[in-house]
This record gives C-alpha cells, structure tokens and sequence, in this order.
C-alpha cells in the first residue's frame, strides 16, 4: 500500500492532537480538583451530583432550622423556668396567708405582695424574644398575648397557632407554646377538683379536699353545685355540665350535718364541708379541665380577699378560707400546666438533639457520595499524567525519528 | 527523450503538488510508438506519450469526502453543544444552586416569619433566582442568534464553492473541446470544491458527460452543467427566530424561493449547526421554560393560599411568561390563536412545542417532538391542552397552520413582582407575624415531585436537563473519534492510490533521468554515426 507524505504527516499530527486532548484532560482534572471536568465527562453522575448537592444544603438548612428552633425553644424554657420559680414563691405566700394568726394588715401586706407577684408573672406572659416577638402570643407575634382592660383585669388576647418549624424533612415541630394553655387552663388529662364557695355566703361553711371515692362513678368528670336552703338549712346538689345544663338531680332536700364535716356528693365523689352554711349558701365542686384558669384573675381575686379586713367575722374569715382553697387549688392547676409544658419542651429539644445526631450523619454521607462522584483521584490521576506525558514524548520522538528518513534528505 | 521528458515533468508536478489540498498523483501513459516493417522484421519506433492521467478512484474519493462531511457535521454540533455543556459544568454556581438558596430563604422565613431580615434576604435570593432563569435564557438565546449568523455565513461560502464548480464546469468542457484530453488538474480543482462543500453542507453529486450535476437535500438542484442555483437564507415560515436555507426552484418563467425542510439538511457544519438548533438548543430551552414556569406557578399557588405581613391575601411573586404563538407566514385565512398558561397548571405544563393545523373541518393539535396528536375537532375554543387554555379565534382557511411554544421564551420572561419584603405570604390564613405555616409549605415544594405530571421536583428538572445536555455530548464525541478513525481509513485508501509518496517520486526521477541520459546518449550515437557517415561523403 503506498503511504502518501501527506497521510504520513497528517497520521502524525493526529497522533499527536489525540495524546495532547488526553494530556489536556487529565491536566484540567488534576487542576481544578475534579473528576468531572464537564457533565459530558459523566453525564448520570453530573445530574446525580446536582439532586445530592440539594440534598445536602437542604440537611445543612435543616440544620439551621434546628438552631433556630432550638433558640426559640430555649428562650419559652428560660421564661416559663422563671414562671414556675415565680409560682414557687406565690404558693409560699398562699401558705401564709392560711395561717389563722394573721392580723388584717398582715394581710394587707401579703395583698401588696401577691399583687406585686402578679405583675412579675405578667412580665413573664408577655415577654419577648430577640426580634420583638412575644413568645407566648400564638401566631400573633406583634400582639402582646395578655392585656390589662380599662376595668384592670388580665385578658387573654393572642392565638392558640403553633409556630412552626421544619426540623427535618418529614417533622415540623411548634417552637412555642401559646399563653393560654400555659396561664389559663388545665393541663391535658389534669383530673382534679376545685372547691369554691360564694362570696356572698353568710354562713361559716368552708369548703375543700374533693376527692373520687369510686373512680367509676357515674358523676366523676361533671361539676356539682351545692345549695343550702331552709332553716336548719338543707342542702340540694345537682350534677351540671361546664355550659350549667343540668345533668344529673337536683338531690335533695338533704338535712345537713355540721359534725361529719363531709359531703357525698352523688356518682363517686366526696368534700370536706365544714362549719355552718345557712340559707341561701351556695358551693361548687368543679373540675379544674375545661374551666377558665386565669391565673391573673386568680391572684387579683387572692389580693382583693386579702385586703378585706376579717377580724372578728367568722363569716367574713369563712369566705377568706374558701378563697384561699380555691386560689391553691386553681394555682396548683396551673403549675400543673406549667410543668407539662416544660417537660413537653424538654421532650422537643431532644428530640431536635437526636436529629441533629441523624443530620451530622447524612451530611457525612452525602459529602462523601458527592466526592465519589466529584472528586478527583490524585493519586491515580497523577499516574496518568505521567503516562500520557510519556505517551506523547513517545509519539512525537517517534515521528521525528521517520520523518528523517525522507529519501531527499539521505541523499542530499 | 521526449517522453522521458514528459514522465521527469510530471514527477516534479507530483513533487511539487504533493502538498497541495485536492491533489491526485498524475502518471504518463506512454505506449511504445510502433514499429516499422521491414524483410528483416519489425523495428521498434520508440515510445509514445499517450496521456497524462491522473490517480483516481471516484469510490474511494467519494467515502473521503462523505466521512468528512459527517465529521464536519459532529465537529460544528460539538463545537455548540459543548459551550451548553460548559456553561451547567460547574453545579456550585447557576439555576441549582440559586433553587436551593431561594428554598434556604424560604425556610428561614418560615422558621421566623416576623424577622425582617430573613424576608429580605429572601427577597434578594428570589431576584437571584429570577436572574439566572433570565441569564440562561439570555445565554441561550445568544447562541441561537450565533447560530443563525453562522448558518447565513455557511449559506453564502456554499454559494461562492456553487460558483466555482459551475466555473470549472464550463472549463473542463472547454478544455476538453480544444485539445480531446482530460484536464486533470481542472477535476482534482473540481473535486476539491465538492470535497470543501461537502464540508459546509451534504451535496449530492452525478456526473453525466465530464459534468458535475449538485443537489441538496431531497434533491434540490445547486448546479447544473454552468448553471447555478444559489441558495438564500431567511427567517423560517414556521419560526421565524430560526434562520432557515431557501432553495431557489424554477417556477413558470422565474424562480421561487422554497424553505428547506431542516430534516433534509444532513451532514457538513450546516447540518451540524440545524441539527443542534433542534435537538439540544430548542429541547434545552424548552426544558428551562418549563422549570421556570412550573416553579413559579406552583410557588404562586400556594402563595396565595396564605397572607402577608399586613394580614393581605398573598399576591403572586412572579410574573410568569406567556406562551409564544406564531402563525405561519404562508396563512391564508384570518384565524389568530391566543394561549393562556393555566394558574394551576405547574404539572401538566411539557417541554413540548406544538403544531396547530386547520384543514378545512377540523383542528388538529401535535405535540412536538414526540408527535402525539393532543386535540382533535372542529371547534377550538378554550381548549384545555398540557396546562394550557388555547383558543382559534377569527376565520382561518384550510392549511393554514400555527406554531404554538408554550416554554421555549418563558424562562426569559420570568419577572419577580413584588418588591417588598412584606409581601411574602408566610402566614396561614389565620395571619399574624409568627405564623409561618404557608412558608412551610412553600418550603415543601422543594423536595415534592410538582412538574412532568407529577413525577419530578424543580432541581431533577434540572438535573434531568443537565444530564441531557451531557448525553448529547458524551455521545457527540464519542461519534466524532468514530469519525476521526473513519476519515483516517477513508483518508489512508483515498491516499494509497492518490497520493504523493515523495520518496517513490524521487526513485521515479533518478530513473527517469537515467532514461533521459539513456535516451540523449542514443541521440549522441546516431549523431556520431551520422558524423561518420558524412565524414566519408567527404
């Protein structure tokens, strides 16, 4: 076959152009770091490399979202850790108001300080965070959540909306916990009773301790109001909804006796009802679930019975005592409350923990998915490079070697 | 000596023209002269020269020159796709990365709806976003405008080789006339031409009495005998964006102008050039329309399903493209389409273009490129097609046709429309400035699988798009070193008989000049025999 000069040199240059594309290459691989110069160079890899890099700044986001709901979380812990210290100290102070030997300005000082107490755990209800959000406000964040009215009462004022925050793909959790369930209601399964007498009541009956004498009762669970009537009075409970229907009696007229200082209350409950009601003397056993809470109402009604002087009125001092009862038993109820949403949040920043621990893991993963497919193996590739390199000083030193062999030029 | 002559003249024309482009060996045909008779037998004359001819094998020449057609080919659609695949090379910058920190955004509102900053930083990260739908687009536009230019600078170098091959068909002719010999300089020349066209674009040749008859595509005429065709070039009937080749066809006592069919167009850097317009740059552009309107339909969507800042019902935050509608320019009739891309069309919405034609009763929609016929009947009044509603309204005449692009420009078009942090929708319905709820399902379109019918999310759009554009060209040159190899063989069997060896060159001249010193000496023996003769005259 003849091999013409030109083919001759075009073979070389080919031969050439082809080790130099390779050189060039595996040269730009090693420069920029990468396997994949372009997505030509792995067209699967290069698509796969971009849904992995999206997965691993959304993980990384995820992250982010965990600190911030963290943050939030760790701020409502701080604040709601200073409301049940705060509530530590309100009930110290119920507990010296029980006591019988105080004098009326006595009590017209522990007035004052509930009054002052109150307004501490105000501040704590409408407190905000770094951004001028009130953390307790539900879904409104410019809206403080509690409001003093014109006739001087806390009112609640926000949203029961849950703030939340996506802290892993699949989970969001409520980075708060809305003023309402926190300040003015029974926790979630809270079963206990709260005895109240009117304030109105002339006799000396003091009402407390209810307690579920047969958990299976028929009434345990609904709201009882006690009604004395007639004198010697007789008393009549009827069985009532949270709306007031009437759900079970009227039982009675029952004729009262002081000395066995309790009442069975029909369906499986029982009270300590001690003294001596009179007619038109009322008393209601209620559940603290479903009743309004208030534990700003609450301390305002506990100041206000303080400051009444007693001294030398049994019905006045009665009235007192069943305030007394009733603010401790609603305040218990409310620490209640408080101390599940803490454990709650407890539970949520753990929770957030462990998934940081399973965030750390897929980012490890990804990572290291998105160097497989990325990255450049060095050390191969720099024996490539050598190789090639050689490949090419072959290919030329081997063309200048024949092309010296021109007939023209041996036989100049 | 004269034919010694000859052959040592024509070994320094190969020597010579052993460079040059086109370029066939030529050889001398000598014969010997005869003989002339006699009683004691026959003495030779010596040799004749018959013809010089050149080394050529119209097989072996037409292979080289197809092969390097498709080479050509690969190489011009190589040379564009590569600068798409260049362009999406790096995943750290561009659309991927700009989705993801705009969903970043997102999730930072939603994580604290009431912080100013995280909203403007959304913000800003929305303009972002918007900016590299644009600057792709605008990117890609720029290289449909590259490639239009290139096709009319094609077009014109086409006309010019056109040209001299009508030219040197005349010549030969001529040549060929005058002196009954073939003009083998003038035909390597000639080839030449067609090899170099066949460069620009495939050209069919027949030869039919030493003259060259072209054609192009499905057999349209470039040159006849001296006569030319020329090509012109123009804005297609069908899409007038594409830059399209008209062939001239005789019609009555003049010529009209007839679009090439682009599927006719095969081989050279022209067809690499058409072939890429409507493989990669249309399906590319088509996909990123898509993405951006799909994207910013869906995240409008949900949008308004929440309320802003001021406790306002979200207002959209993009401005979504509309579909582009172009009728034929060869409509008789009246009948405009308008298209409308649907609210809640994100999923249905294709990468697809469609055709539109009226026959006289019916209409009959066609989606492109995968030929699906998608409406059929004789009305056409807000038509519910792909996420689309499309309306024919007017009188249109039988044939006439319309060329319906619901994604190819949208993703140019993208706009950003709200301009204040406020705007953003973060809030449920139930408002208030630490309720995020809609944020967090804006967030959830991330990951949830919202364009194609369902069965991707806006990053595989684009990874689906990337990928593509990769195949094509992986594939591209994994066929061009086929075809390098290819042209090599082609190139190396077209040489063994064409080409120049210098080395068998400088044996033929050492030998030649032998003959020639053989044949002078023969000259000089007579002569002294002559002298001889003479001398005893005298």
């Amino acid at each position: 076959m003849r091999i013409s000069t030109n083919q001759f040199y075009q073979a070389g240059t080919n031969a050439l152009g082809k080790q130099q594309t390779e050189l060039l290459h595996i040269y730009q691989q090693i420069s920029s770091g990468r396997r994949m110069v372009t997505p030509a160079d792995d067209p699967l890899g290069a698509a796969q490399a971009i849904n992995l890099s999206q997965s691993k700044s959304l993980n990384a986001r995820l992250a982010e979202n965990r600190t911030v709901a963290r943050q939030n979380l760790g701020m409502e812990e701080n604040t709601l850790n200073s409301a049940t210290g705060l509530m530590v100290e309100i009930k110290t102070r119920l507990n010296e108001a029980a006591n019988g030997t105080l004098s009326d300005a006595d009590r017209q000082t522990l007035s004052s300080v509930i009054q002052n107490l109150k307004e501490n755990m105000l501040a704590l209800a409408n407190a905000t965070d770094g951004n001028g959000q009130y953390l307790f406000s539900g879904y409104q964040g410019t809206r403080a959540p509690f409001n003093v009215t014109a006739a001087g009462n806390v009112e609640w004022q926000g949203d029961e909306g849950k703030r939340l925050v996506q802290i892993d793909q699949t989970r969001q959790v409520s980075t708060s916990d809305d003023g309402k369930s926190i300040f003015m209601t029974a926790a979630p399964g809270d079963r206990t009773y709260i005895t109240s007498g009117s304030g109105a009541n002339a006799g000396t009956g003091v009402i407390s301790d209810p307690v579920v004498t047969d958990p299976s009762g028929a009434n345990v669970g609904m709201d009882f109001v006690i009604e004395f009537s007639g004198d010697p009075a007789e008393h009549t409970v009827t069985v009532v909804d949270k709306s007031g229907a009437v759900v079970d009696g009227p039982f009675g007229p029952t004729p009262f006796d002081p000395e066995a200082k309790k009442l069975t209350l029909p369906g499986g409950m029982e009270v300590i009802l001690s003294g001596q009601p009179v007619d038109g003397d009322r008393f209601e056993v209620k559940t603290a679930q479903g009743e309004d809470l208030n534990i700003f109402d609450t301390l305002d009604r506990l100041a206000a019975a303080l400051s009444e002087p007693i001294s030398g009125n049994p019905s006045a001092a009665s009235n007192l005592r069943n305030v007394i009862t009733e603010s401790g038993m609603r305040l218990d109820a409310n620490y209640n409350a408080m101390l599940t949403v803490r454990s709650s949040l407890g539970a949520r920043l753990s929770e957030i923990d462990m998934l940081d621990a399973g965030g750390q893991q897929r980012d490890i993963g990804f990572t290291s998915e998105l160097s497989r497919l990325q990255d450049l193996d060095l050390y191969t590739s720099t024996m490539l490079l050598e190789q090639r390199r050689s490949g090419l000083e072959a290919a030329s030193l081997a063309f200048k070697k024949i092309q010296n062999l021109s007939m023209f030029l041996i036989n100049r | 000596m004269n034919a010694a002559r000859a052959r040592l003249i024509t070994a320094g024309h190969n020597i010579n023209n052993a460079g040059t482009p086109g370029y066939s060996r030529q050889s001398v045909i000598v014969s010997t002269a005869g003989a002339t008779a006699s009683g004691q037998g026959f003495f030779g004359r010596g040799v004749q020269v018959d013809t010089v001819r050149r080394a050529y094998n119209n097989f072996l020449a037409n292979q080289f020159v197809s092969a390097q057609s498709k080479g050509a080919m690969l190489a011009s659609f190589g040379n564009q796709v590569s600068q798409v695949n260049n362009l999406i090379a790096d995943n750290t910058v561009g659309i991927s990365p700009a989705i993801q920190k705009f969903f970043d955004g997102v999730q930072a509102v939603a994580s604290t709806p009431g912080d100013p900053a995280a909203r403007q930083e959304l913000l800003g990260r929305t303009q972002a976003l918007v900016g590299q739908f644009n600057e792709m687009n605008t990117f890609l536009n720029n290289q449909r405008n590259d490639v239009n230019g290139q096709v009319q600078t094609i077009v014109t170098q086409i006309n010019s080789h056109v040209q001299r091959v009508a030219e040197l068909n005349k010549q030969i002719e001529i040549a060929k006339g005058s002196t009954g010999q073939v003009p083998n300089d003038l035909l390597d020349q000639r080839d030449q031409e067609v090899a170099d066209l066949n460069m620009l674009a495939k050209v069919n040749v027949l030869e039919q009495n030493g003259q060259y008859t072209l054609t192009i595509g499905n057999g349209q005429l470039l040159v006849s005998g001296s006569d030319t065709f020329p090509l012109t070039c123009g804005p297609s009937d069908s899409d007038p964006r594409n830059m399209a080749v008209y062939v001239n066809v005789p019609a009555g006592k003049g010529f009209a102008k007839v679009e090439l069919d682009e599927t006719s167009i095969k081989g050279g850097s022209l067809g690499g050039l058409i072939t890429f317009r409507k493989n990669s740059l249309d399906e590319v552009q088509r996909q990123l329309g898509q993405l951006a309107t799909g994207m910013a339909l869906a995240i409008n969507e949900v949008q308004a399903q929440g309320v802003d800042l001021n406790g306002q019902a979200g207002t959209p935050i993009f401005k979504i493209g509309q579909p582009d509608v172009v009728a034929n320019a060869r409509n008789a009739g009246s009948g405009t389409l308008t298209a409308s891309i649907n609210l809640d069309g994100a999923s249905q919405l294709r990468a697809s273009d469609y055709d539109i034609r009226f026959d006289g009763t019916n209409y009959q929609v066609t989606r492109q490129p995968d030929g699906e016929q998608v409406y059929f009947g004789t009305t056409l009044n807000n038509a519910q097609i792909d996420g689309m509603t499309v309306t024919l309204g007017g009188a249109p005449s039988a044939g006439d046709s319309w060329k319906l692009m619901p994604s190819r420009d949208t993703a140019g078009q993208l706009e950003m429309m709200i301009s204040s942090p406020d705007k953003f929708a973060a809030a449920s319905p139930a408002g208030g400035s630490a309720n995020g709820e809609n944020m967090l399902a804006i967030a959830a379109l991330q990951t949830s699988k919202t364009l194609g019918g369902g069965n991707m999310s806006f990053n595989e759009a684009y990874s689906q798009m990337v990928n593509k554009v990769a195949v094509h060209t992986q594939q591209n040159g994994a066929e061009a070193k086929a075809q390098a190899a290819l042209i090599e063989q082609t190139y190396s069997a077209h040489q063994a008989v064409s080409g120049v060896n210098l080395d068998e060159e400088y044996v033929n001249l050492d030998r030649f000049q032998e003959q020639y010193v053989a044949a002078s000496k023969l000259i000089e023996v007579s002569a002294t025999l002559f002298d001889v003769l003479m001398g005893i005259r005298a």
